[in-house]
Protein backbone atom coordinates (compact mmCIF):
# COMPACT_ATOMS: atom_id res chain seq x y z
CA UNK A 1 0.00 0.00 0.00
CA UNK A 2 2.81 2.30 0.98
CA UNK A 3 4.64 1.59 -2.26
CA UNK A 4 1.51 2.20 -4.31
CA UNK A 5 0.92 5.49 -2.54
CA UNK A 6 4.47 6.59 -3.13
CA UNK A 7 4.26 5.67 -6.79
CA UNK A 8 0.93 7.38 -7.33
CA UNK A 9 2.10 10.46 -5.48
CA UNK A 10 5.28 10.43 -7.49
CA UNK A 11 3.35 10.19 -10.75
CA UNK A 12 0.98 12.99 -9.88
CA UNK A 13 3.77 15.09 -8.45
CA UNK A 14 5.71 14.65 -11.68
CA UNK A 15 2.65 15.49 -13.75
CA UNK A 16 1.83 18.65 -11.83
CA UNK A 17 5.45 19.73 -11.73
CA UNK A 18 5.73 19.34 -15.49
CA UNK A 19 2.49 21.21 -16.14
CA UNK A 20 3.64 23.99 -13.84
CA UNK A 21 7.00 24.27 -15.54
CA UNK A 22 5.30 24.29 -18.92
CA UNK A 23 2.97 27.07 -17.78
CA UNK A 24 5.97 29.04 -16.54
CA UNK A 25 7.67 28.51 -19.90
CA UNK A 26 4.60 29.75 -21.80
CA UNK A 27 4.31 32.77 -19.51
CA UNK A 28 7.97 33.56 -20.04
CA UNK A 29 7.46 33.28 -23.80
CA UNK A 30 4.58 35.75 -23.64
CA UNK A 31 6.63 38.12 -21.53
CA UNK A 32 9.45 38.05 -24.02
CA UNK A 33 7.05 38.78 -26.84
CA UNK A 34 7.53 42.42 -25.91
CA UNK A 35 11.29 42.19 -25.64
CA UNK A 36 13.07 45.22 -27.06
CA UNK A 37 14.30 43.27 -30.07
CA UNK A 38 12.06 41.22 -32.34
CA UNK A 39 13.93 38.88 -34.65
CA UNK A 40 11.83 39.29 -37.76
CA UNK A 41 14.18 37.43 -40.12
CA UNK A 42 14.16 34.43 -37.79
CA UNK A 43 10.37 34.47 -37.93
CA UNK A 44 10.38 34.40 -41.74
CA UNK A 45 13.00 31.66 -41.71
CA UNK A 46 11.01 29.53 -39.26
CA UNK A 47 7.77 30.03 -41.20
CA UNK A 48 9.55 28.88 -44.34
CA UNK A 49 10.98 25.84 -42.57
CA UNK A 50 7.74 24.79 -40.88
CA UNK A 51 5.57 25.37 -43.93
CA UNK A 52 7.68 23.92 -46.68
CA UNK A 53 8.91 20.88 -44.75
CA UNK A 54 5.46 19.94 -43.44
CA UNK A 55 3.75 20.59 -46.76
CA UNK A 56 5.83 17.98 -48.56
CA UNK A 57 4.70 15.39 -46.01
CA UNK A 58 1.18 16.64 -45.45
CA UNK A 59 0.03 16.71 -49.08
CA UNK A 60 0.73 13.02 -49.89
CA UNK A 61 -0.68 11.92 -46.53
CA UNK A 62 -3.87 13.94 -47.06
CA UNK A 63 -4.40 12.17 -50.37
CA UNK A 64 -4.54 8.81 -48.65
CA UNK A 65 -6.59 10.08 -45.70
CA UNK A 66 -9.26 11.41 -48.05
CA UNK A 67 -9.29 8.21 -50.09
CA UNK A 68 -9.60 6.10 -46.96
CA UNK A 69 -12.36 8.27 -45.53
CA UNK A 70 -14.39 7.96 -48.72
CA UNK A 71 -14.06 4.18 -48.84
CA UNK A 72 -14.98 3.81 -45.16
CA UNK A 73 -17.99 6.10 -45.45
CA UNK A 74 -19.17 4.23 -48.52
CA UNK A 75 -18.94 0.85 -46.77
CA UNK A 76 -20.78 2.13 -43.71
CA UNK A 77 -23.56 3.93 -45.58
CA UNK A 78 -24.07 0.99 -47.94
CA UNK A 79 -25.42 -1.02 -45.01
CA UNK A 80 -28.63 0.99 -45.15
CA UNK A 81 -28.59 1.72 -48.85
CA UNK A 82 -27.62 5.36 -48.51
CA UNK A 83 -24.31 5.15 -50.33
CA UNK A 84 -25.06 8.27 -52.34
CA UNK A 85 -24.89 10.25 -49.10
CA UNK A 86 -21.17 9.56 -48.72
CA UNK A 87 -20.43 13.14 -49.79
CA UNK A 88 -22.08 14.42 -46.63
CA UNK A 89 -19.99 12.12 -44.45
CA UNK A 90 -16.79 13.13 -46.23
CA UNK A 91 -17.62 16.84 -45.94
CA UNK A 92 -18.48 16.83 -42.25
CA UNK A 93 -15.76 14.46 -41.08
CA UNK A 94 -13.08 15.93 -43.29
CA UNK A 95 -13.60 19.66 -42.94
CA UNK A 96 -14.51 19.73 -39.29
CA UNK A 97 -12.36 17.10 -37.70
CA UNK A 98 -9.95 15.15 -39.78
CA UNK A 99 -8.08 17.78 -41.79
CA UNK A 100 -7.14 19.99 -38.82
CA UNK A 101 -6.21 16.93 -36.80
CA UNK A 102 -4.08 15.35 -39.52
CA UNK A 103 -2.42 18.68 -40.27
CA UNK A 104 -1.65 19.04 -36.57
CA UNK A 105 -0.28 15.53 -36.18
CA UNK A 106 1.86 15.72 -39.32
CA UNK A 107 3.21 19.18 -38.53
CA UNK A 108 3.91 17.97 -35.02
CA UNK A 109 5.70 14.90 -36.24
CA UNK A 110 7.73 16.76 -38.83
CA UNK A 111 8.31 20.34 -37.70
CA UNK A 112 7.69 19.86 -33.98
CA UNK A 113 10.18 17.05 -33.52
CA UNK A 114 12.67 19.00 -35.56
CA UNK A 115 12.27 22.01 -33.27
CA UNK A 116 12.65 19.82 -30.22
CA UNK A 117 15.73 18.04 -31.58
CA UNK A 118 17.41 21.26 -32.66
CA UNK A 119 16.76 23.16 -29.43
CA UNK A 120 17.76 20.13 -27.36
CA UNK A 121 21.01 19.85 -29.31
CA UNK A 122 21.68 23.54 -28.67
CA UNK A 123 20.92 23.07 -24.98
CA UNK A 124 23.15 20.03 -24.62
CA UNK A 125 26.09 21.48 -26.49
CA UNK A 126 25.65 24.57 -24.26
CA UNK A 127 24.88 26.91 -27.13
CA UNK A 128 21.90 28.28 -25.19
CA UNK A 129 24.14 29.18 -22.27
CA UNK A 130 26.60 30.77 -24.67
CA UNK A 131 23.75 32.78 -26.16
CA UNK A 132 22.78 34.07 -22.73
CA UNK A 133 26.39 34.93 -21.98
CA UNK A 134 26.77 37.07 -25.08
CA UNK A 135 23.56 38.87 -24.20
CA UNK A 136 21.10 37.41 -26.70
CA UNK A 137 17.74 36.55 -25.22
CA UNK A 138 17.16 32.88 -26.17
CA UNK A 139 13.38 33.20 -25.87
CA UNK A 140 13.23 36.13 -28.25
CA UNK A 141 15.84 34.62 -30.56
CA UNK A 142 14.59 31.08 -31.01
CA UNK A 143 11.35 30.32 -29.13
CA UNK A 144 9.11 33.21 -30.17
CA UNK A 145 9.83 32.97 -33.91
CA UNK A 146 8.97 29.27 -33.80
CA UNK A 147 5.75 29.74 -31.83
CA UNK A 148 4.46 32.65 -33.92
CA UNK A 149 5.59 30.96 -37.12
CA UNK A 150 3.65 27.79 -36.28
CA UNK A 151 0.54 29.80 -35.37
CA UNK A 152 0.68 31.76 -38.63
CA UNK A 153 1.49 28.84 -40.93
CA UNK A 154 -0.80 26.11 -39.59
CA UNK A 155 -4.12 27.56 -40.92
CA UNK A 156 -2.76 27.47 -44.46
CA UNK A 157 -1.57 23.90 -44.05
CA UNK A 158 -5.11 23.07 -42.93
CA UNK A 159 -6.47 24.66 -46.11
CA UNK A 160 -4.10 22.56 -48.20
CA UNK A 161 -5.28 19.47 -46.34
CA UNK A 162 -8.93 20.41 -47.06
CA UNK A 163 -8.41 20.71 -50.77
CA UNK A 164 -6.13 17.73 -51.25
CA UNK A 165 -8.23 15.32 -49.21
CA UNK A 166 -11.57 16.41 -50.69
CA UNK A 167 -10.15 16.11 -54.19
CA UNK A 168 -8.80 12.63 -53.52
CA UNK A 169 -12.12 11.61 -51.95
CA UNK A 170 -13.83 12.82 -55.13
CA UNK A 171 -11.46 10.79 -57.30
CA UNK A 172 -12.08 7.65 -55.24
CA UNK A 173 -15.85 8.20 -55.28
CA UNK A 174 -15.90 8.53 -59.05
CA UNK A 175 -13.25 6.07 -60.22
CA UNK A 176 -13.18 3.41 -57.51
CA UNK A 177 -16.72 3.40 -56.17
CA UNK A 178 -18.54 4.50 -59.32
CA UNK A 179 -20.65 7.27 -57.79
CA UNK A 180 -21.87 10.31 -59.69
CA UNK A 181 -19.23 13.01 -59.41
CA UNK A 182 -21.54 16.03 -59.67
CA UNK A 183 -23.92 14.67 -57.04
CA UNK A 184 -20.95 13.98 -54.76
CA UNK A 185 -19.59 17.50 -55.04
CA UNK A 186 -23.05 19.00 -54.61
CA UNK A 187 -23.48 17.08 -51.36
CA UNK A 188 -20.05 18.18 -50.18
CA UNK A 189 -20.80 21.83 -50.82
CA UNK A 190 -24.29 21.59 -49.38
CA UNK A 191 -22.97 20.33 -46.06
CA UNK A 192 -20.10 22.71 -45.40
CA UNK A 193 -20.18 26.43 -45.00
CA UNK A 194 -17.48 29.05 -45.10
CA UNK A 195 -17.87 29.24 -41.31
CA UNK A 196 -16.83 25.61 -40.96
CA UNK A 197 -13.68 26.23 -42.94
CA UNK A 198 -12.74 29.31 -40.89
CA UNK A 199 -13.35 27.35 -37.72
CA UNK A 200 -11.12 24.56 -38.94
CA UNK A 201 -8.42 27.11 -39.66
CA UNK A 202 -8.78 28.51 -36.13
CA UNK A 203 -8.40 24.96 -34.83
CA UNK A 204 -5.24 24.68 -36.89
CA UNK A 205 -3.83 27.88 -35.41
CA UNK A 206 -4.51 26.65 -31.86
CA UNK A 207 -2.86 23.32 -32.67
CA UNK A 208 0.13 25.18 -34.09
CA UNK A 209 0.53 27.12 -30.84
CA UNK A 210 0.29 23.92 -28.77
CA UNK A 211 2.76 22.07 -30.96
CA UNK A 212 5.35 24.83 -30.99
CA UNK A 213 5.23 25.61 -27.26
CA UNK A 214 5.24 21.95 -26.20
CA UNK A 215 8.11 20.95 -28.45
CA UNK A 216 10.17 24.05 -27.63
CA UNK A 217 9.59 23.35 -23.92
CA UNK A 218 10.69 19.73 -24.28
CA UNK A 219 13.80 20.73 -26.17
CA UNK A 220 14.62 23.65 -23.88
CA UNK A 221 14.56 21.51 -20.73
CA UNK A 222 16.58 18.62 -22.20
CA UNK A 223 19.52 17.21 -20.29
CA UNK A 224 22.03 14.40 -20.71
CA UNK A 225 24.09 13.64 -23.76
CA UNK A 226 23.03 12.16 -27.08
CA UNK A 227 20.47 10.11 -25.18
CA UNK A 228 18.91 13.31 -23.84
CA UNK A 229 18.30 14.69 -27.32
CA UNK A 230 16.47 11.53 -28.32
CA UNK A 231 14.48 11.51 -25.09
CA UNK A 232 13.47 15.16 -25.55
CA UNK A 233 12.30 14.50 -29.10
CA UNK A 234 10.33 11.47 -27.95
CA UNK A 235 8.69 13.36 -25.08
CA UNK A 236 7.87 16.26 -27.38
CA UNK A 237 6.01 14.18 -29.91
CA UNK A 238 4.07 12.19 -27.32
CA UNK A 239 3.10 15.26 -25.31
CA UNK A 240 2.01 17.28 -28.29
CA UNK A 241 -0.05 14.62 -30.00
CA UNK A 242 -1.83 13.92 -26.73
CA UNK A 243 -2.41 17.62 -26.14
CA UNK A 244 -3.66 18.20 -29.70
CA UNK A 245 -6.23 15.41 -29.53
CA UNK A 246 -7.27 16.47 -26.04
CA UNK A 247 -7.83 20.13 -26.90
CA UNK A 248 -9.64 19.12 -30.09
CA UNK A 249 -12.62 18.03 -27.99
CA UNK A 250 -12.96 21.45 -26.36
CA UNK A 251 -12.54 23.27 -29.66
CA UNK A 252 -15.21 21.08 -31.27
CA UNK A 253 -17.57 21.62 -28.38
CA UNK A 254 -17.00 25.37 -28.49
CA UNK A 255 -17.25 25.86 -32.25
CA UNK A 256 -19.55 23.27 -33.75
CA UNK A 257 -22.09 22.39 -31.08
CA UNK B 1 16.83 17.89 -69.03
CA UNK B 2 18.58 19.55 -66.15
CA UNK B 3 15.45 19.72 -64.04
CA UNK B 4 14.51 16.11 -64.80
CA UNK B 5 17.89 14.87 -63.58
CA UNK B 6 17.59 17.13 -60.56
CA UNK B 7 14.15 15.72 -59.69
CA UNK B 8 15.25 12.13 -60.16
CA UNK B 9 18.35 12.64 -58.08
CA UNK B 10 16.20 14.08 -55.30
CA UNK B 11 14.18 10.90 -55.11
CA UNK B 12 17.14 8.57 -55.54
CA UNK B 13 18.02 8.50 -51.81
CA UNK B 14 14.44 7.55 -51.04
CA UNK B 15 14.64 4.43 -53.21
CA UNK B 16 18.03 3.57 -51.73
CA UNK B 17 16.65 3.82 -48.20
CA UNK B 18 13.67 1.63 -49.13
CA UNK B 19 16.00 -1.03 -50.49
CA UNK B 20 18.24 -0.91 -47.44
CA UNK B 21 15.22 -1.16 -45.17
CA UNK B 22 13.94 -4.20 -47.05
CA UNK B 23 17.35 -5.83 -46.72
CA UNK B 24 17.43 -5.00 -43.01
CA UNK B 25 13.96 -6.49 -42.54
CA UNK B 26 14.85 -9.71 -44.38
CA UNK B 27 18.04 -10.07 -42.35
CA UNK B 28 16.15 -9.69 -39.09
CA UNK B 29 13.47 -12.17 -40.20
CA UNK B 30 16.28 -14.61 -40.95
CA UNK B 31 17.70 -13.89 -37.50
CA UNK B 32 14.38 -14.88 -35.89
CA UNK B 33 14.61 -18.41 -37.25
CA UNK B 34 18.30 -19.10 -36.60
CA UNK B 35 19.42 -20.28 -33.17
CA UNK B 36 20.13 -18.16 -30.10
CA UNK B 37 16.79 -16.51 -29.49
CA UNK B 38 16.79 -13.93 -26.67
CA UNK B 39 13.34 -14.68 -25.26
CA UNK B 40 13.84 -12.84 -21.96
CA UNK B 41 14.77 -9.69 -23.82
CA UNK B 42 11.68 -10.06 -25.95
CA UNK B 43 9.47 -10.27 -22.86
CA UNK B 44 11.27 -7.25 -21.42
CA UNK B 45 10.64 -5.24 -24.55
CA UNK B 46 6.98 -6.30 -24.62
CA UNK B 47 6.51 -5.21 -21.02
CA UNK B 48 8.25 -1.89 -21.58
CA UNK B 49 6.24 -1.19 -24.70
CA UNK B 50 2.95 -1.97 -22.98
CA UNK B 51 3.74 0.17 -19.95
CA UNK B 52 5.15 3.13 -21.85
CA UNK B 53 2.48 3.27 -24.55
CA UNK B 54 -0.55 2.66 -22.36
CA UNK B 55 -0.94 6.17 -20.97
CA UNK B 56 -0.63 7.98 -24.34
CA UNK B 57 -3.03 5.49 -25.91
CA UNK B 58 -5.65 6.05 -23.21
CA UNK B 59 -5.23 9.81 -23.34
CA UNK B 60 -5.61 9.94 -27.11
CA UNK B 61 -8.37 7.42 -27.75
CA UNK B 62 -10.79 8.64 -25.08
CA UNK B 63 -11.01 12.23 -26.46
CA UNK B 64 -11.16 10.86 -30.00
CA UNK B 65 -14.16 8.66 -29.18
CA UNK B 66 -15.75 11.62 -27.42
CA UNK B 67 -15.32 13.86 -30.46
CA UNK B 68 -16.73 11.26 -32.87
CA UNK B 69 -19.72 10.74 -30.56
CA UNK B 70 -20.28 14.48 -30.35
CA UNK B 71 -20.21 15.08 -34.10
CA UNK B 72 -22.25 12.02 -35.04
CA UNK B 73 -24.84 12.75 -32.36
CA UNK B 74 -25.35 16.16 -33.94
CA UNK B 75 -25.53 14.84 -37.51
CA UNK B 76 -27.72 11.83 -36.73
CA UNK B 77 -30.19 13.82 -34.65
CA UNK B 78 -30.99 15.77 -37.86
CA UNK B 79 -32.47 12.52 -39.19
CA UNK B 80 -33.94 11.62 -35.80
CA UNK B 81 -31.61 8.63 -35.57
CA UNK B 82 -29.53 9.62 -32.57
CA UNK B 83 -29.52 6.02 -31.37
CA UNK B 84 -27.13 5.19 -34.20
CA UNK B 85 -24.36 7.24 -32.63
CA UNK B 86 -22.87 4.30 -30.82
CA UNK B 87 -23.11 1.96 -33.82
CA UNK B 88 -21.14 4.41 -35.97
CA UNK B 89 -18.70 4.99 -33.12
CA UNK B 90 -17.92 1.32 -32.55
CA UNK B 91 -17.54 0.55 -36.26
CA UNK B 92 -15.31 3.59 -36.78
CA UNK B 93 -13.22 2.77 -33.73
CA UNK B 94 -12.74 -0.92 -34.45
CA UNK B 95 -11.95 -0.45 -38.11
CA UNK B 96 -10.14 2.83 -38.46
CA UNK B 97 -9.57 5.10 -35.53
CA UNK B 98 -8.18 2.68 -32.98
CA UNK B 99 -5.64 0.94 -35.26
CA UNK B 100 -4.46 4.20 -36.83
CA UNK B 101 -4.32 6.38 -33.72
CA UNK B 102 -2.86 3.66 -31.51
CA UNK B 103 -0.21 3.02 -34.13
CA UNK B 104 0.54 6.73 -34.36
CA UNK B 105 0.95 6.85 -30.59
CA UNK B 106 3.10 3.69 -30.60
CA UNK B 107 5.21 5.29 -33.32
CA UNK B 108 5.65 8.46 -31.33
CA UNK B 109 6.31 6.74 -28.01
CA UNK B 110 7.89 3.33 -28.59
CA UNK B 111 9.21 3.98 -32.08
CA UNK B 112 10.89 7.25 -31.17
CA UNK B 113 12.22 5.67 -27.99
CA UNK B 114 13.68 2.78 -29.97
CA UNK B 115 15.30 5.10 -32.48
CA UNK B 116 16.74 7.28 -29.73
CA UNK B 117 18.08 4.31 -27.78
CA UNK B 118 19.62 2.49 -30.71
CA UNK B 119 20.93 5.75 -32.15
CA UNK B 120 22.62 6.63 -28.86
CA UNK B 121 24.13 3.13 -28.70
CA UNK B 122 25.38 3.42 -32.28
CA UNK B 123 26.82 6.89 -31.74
CA UNK B 124 28.65 5.80 -28.57
CA UNK B 125 29.92 2.71 -30.45
CA UNK B 126 28.23 0.26 -28.11
CA UNK B 127 26.87 -1.68 -31.07
CA UNK B 128 30.37 -2.08 -32.48
CA UNK B 129 31.48 -3.26 -29.05
CA UNK B 130 28.72 -5.87 -29.07
CA UNK B 131 29.85 -7.12 -32.45
CA UNK B 132 33.42 -7.35 -31.18
CA UNK B 133 32.19 -9.48 -28.28
CA UNK B 134 30.48 -11.68 -30.90
CA UNK B 135 26.96 -10.86 -29.74
CA UNK B 136 24.83 -10.45 -32.84
CA UNK B 137 23.10 -7.05 -32.42
CA UNK B 138 20.34 -8.08 -34.79
CA UNK B 139 19.40 -11.00 -32.56
CA UNK B 140 19.96 -9.26 -29.25
CA UNK B 141 18.30 -5.93 -29.98
CA UNK B 142 16.35 -5.81 -33.22
CA UNK B 143 14.43 -9.11 -33.18
CA UNK B 144 12.92 -8.61 -29.68
CA UNK B 145 11.69 -5.15 -30.67
CA UNK B 146 10.20 -6.29 -33.96
CA UNK B 147 8.30 -9.11 -32.27
CA UNK B 148 7.18 -6.83 -29.45
CA UNK B 149 5.79 -4.36 -31.97
CA UNK B 150 4.05 -7.12 -33.86
CA UNK B 151 2.37 -8.63 -30.80
CA UNK B 152 1.74 -5.65 -28.52
CA UNK B 153 0.19 -3.13 -30.94
CA UNK B 154 -2.98 -5.27 -31.49
CA UNK B 155 -3.45 -5.60 -27.73
CA UNK B 156 -3.07 -1.87 -27.26
CA UNK B 157 -5.53 -1.39 -30.10
CA UNK B 158 -8.20 -3.40 -28.33
CA UNK B 159 -7.60 -1.49 -25.10
CA UNK B 160 -7.82 1.76 -27.03
CA UNK B 161 -11.07 0.73 -28.68
CA UNK B 162 -12.76 0.17 -25.36
CA UNK B 163 -11.38 3.44 -24.06
CA UNK B 164 -12.87 5.20 -27.06
CA UNK B 165 -16.26 3.60 -26.49
CA UNK B 166 -16.05 4.72 -22.86
CA UNK B 167 -15.18 8.27 -23.92
CA UNK B 168 -18.12 8.28 -26.30
CA UNK B 169 -20.37 7.03 -23.49
CA UNK B 170 -19.25 9.82 -21.20
CA UNK B 171 -20.05 12.47 -23.80
CA UNK B 172 -23.22 10.99 -25.31
CA UNK B 173 -24.92 9.79 -22.14
CA UNK B 174 -23.53 11.83 -19.27
CA UNK B 175 -22.96 15.19 -20.98
CA UNK B 176 -25.43 15.28 -23.87
CA UNK B 177 -28.06 13.20 -22.07
CA UNK B 178 -28.98 10.58 -24.65
CA UNK B 179 -30.37 7.27 -23.44
CA UNK B 180 -27.90 4.91 -21.79
CA UNK B 181 -29.77 1.75 -22.79
CA UNK B 182 -30.01 2.85 -26.40
CA UNK B 183 -26.28 3.58 -26.43
CA UNK B 184 -25.32 0.17 -25.06
CA UNK B 185 -27.94 -1.67 -27.10
CA UNK B 186 -26.91 -0.20 -30.43
CA UNK B 187 -23.23 -0.56 -29.78
CA UNK B 188 -22.62 -3.76 -31.75
CA UNK B 189 -25.52 -3.63 -34.21
CA UNK B 190 -23.48 -2.91 -37.33
CA UNK B 191 -20.33 -4.62 -36.15
CA UNK B 192 -19.27 -8.07 -37.31
CA UNK B 193 -16.28 -10.21 -36.54
CA UNK B 194 -14.52 -9.22 -39.75
CA UNK B 195 -14.33 -5.61 -38.58
CA UNK B 196 -12.66 -6.60 -35.33
CA UNK B 197 -10.23 -9.01 -36.97
CA UNK B 198 -9.46 -6.54 -39.74
CA UNK B 199 -8.59 -3.87 -37.19
CA UNK B 200 -6.39 -6.23 -35.20
CA UNK B 201 -4.51 -7.45 -38.29
CA UNK B 202 -4.07 -3.86 -39.43
CA UNK B 203 -2.61 -2.97 -36.05
CA UNK B 204 -0.17 -5.91 -36.18
CA UNK B 205 1.04 -4.83 -39.63
CA UNK B 206 1.41 -1.23 -38.48
CA UNK B 207 3.34 -2.34 -35.40
CA UNK B 208 5.80 -4.31 -37.50
CA UNK B 209 6.15 -1.39 -39.92
CA UNK B 210 6.84 1.09 -37.11
CA UNK B 211 9.46 -1.10 -35.52
CA UNK B 212 11.24 -1.87 -38.80
CA UNK B 213 11.43 1.83 -39.66
CA UNK B 214 12.54 3.03 -36.25
CA UNK B 215 15.05 0.20 -35.70
CA UNK B 216 16.53 0.92 -39.12
CA UNK B 217 16.76 4.64 -38.42
CA UNK B 218 18.34 4.12 -35.01
CA UNK B 219 20.65 1.29 -36.05
CA UNK B 220 22.24 3.31 -38.84
CA UNK B 221 22.30 6.70 -37.08
CA UNK B 222 25.47 8.76 -37.33
CA UNK B 223 26.81 12.14 -36.30
CA UNK B 224 26.71 12.65 -32.53
CA UNK B 225 23.85 14.11 -30.53
CA UNK B 226 22.39 15.93 -33.56
CA UNK B 227 22.37 12.64 -35.48
CA UNK B 228 20.37 10.94 -32.74
CA UNK B 229 17.81 13.73 -32.82
CA UNK B 230 17.64 13.50 -36.60
CA UNK B 231 17.13 9.72 -36.43
CA UNK B 232 14.31 10.10 -33.91
CA UNK B 233 12.65 12.79 -35.99
CA UNK B 234 12.94 10.73 -39.18
CA UNK B 235 11.60 7.59 -37.52
CA UNK B 236 8.46 9.38 -36.29
CA UNK B 237 7.78 11.09 -39.62
CA UNK B 238 8.38 8.02 -41.75
CA UNK B 239 6.30 5.79 -39.47
CA UNK B 240 3.32 8.15 -39.35
CA UNK B 241 3.35 8.68 -43.11
CA UNK B 242 3.65 5.01 -43.92
CA UNK B 243 0.88 4.12 -41.43
CA UNK B 244 -1.54 6.55 -43.04
CA UNK B 245 -0.59 5.50 -46.58
CA UNK B 246 -0.70 1.75 -45.97
CA UNK B 247 -3.99 2.16 -44.11
CA UNK B 248 -5.87 2.99 -47.32
CA UNK B 249 -4.69 -0.16 -49.06
CA UNK B 250 -5.42 -2.33 -46.03
CA UNK B 251 -8.91 -0.85 -45.71
CA UNK B 252 -9.64 -1.61 -49.35
CA UNK B 253 -8.17 -5.10 -48.98
CA UNK B 254 -10.01 -6.08 -45.80
CA UNK B 255 -13.35 -4.30 -46.00
CA UNK B 256 -13.75 -3.32 -49.62
CA UNK B 257 -14.14 -6.75 -51.19
CA UNK B 258 -17.92 -6.62 -51.52
CA UNK B 259 -18.40 -3.09 -52.86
Amino acid sequence: MEVVNVQVLGLFGYLFAEVGRYAYFVAETFRNLFYKKFYFLNLIDEMNTIGSRSLLVLAPVSVFVGMNLCVEGFIFFKKFGAQNLVGMFVAVANIRELSPLIAGLITGAKAGTQMAARIATMRITQQVDAMEVIGVNPYAYMIIPRVIGAILVMPFLVVVAYFVSTLSAYLVAVYQLGLNGDAFMNLVFANITMQDMYKGMIKGAVFGGIIATVSCYSGYTASGGARGVGAATNLAVVRMSTAVVFFNIFLTEWMFM
Amino acid sequence: MEWALHTISRYFPFVTVLGRMAGFFLESVAAIFTPKFYSVRMLEQMQRMCVHCMVPVLFVLAPMGAVVAMESLKVFSIFGASGMTSSLLSVALFRELAPVLVSVMVASQAGAETAAELGAMRVREQIDAMEVMSVDPLKAMIVPRLLAGFFITPILTLVGTFTGILGGYIIAVMVKGSNSGAYMGNLFVWLNMMDVMGGVIKAAIFGLLIMVISCHQGFYASGGAAGVGQATNNSVVHSVVSILVVNYFLTTAFFGFNI
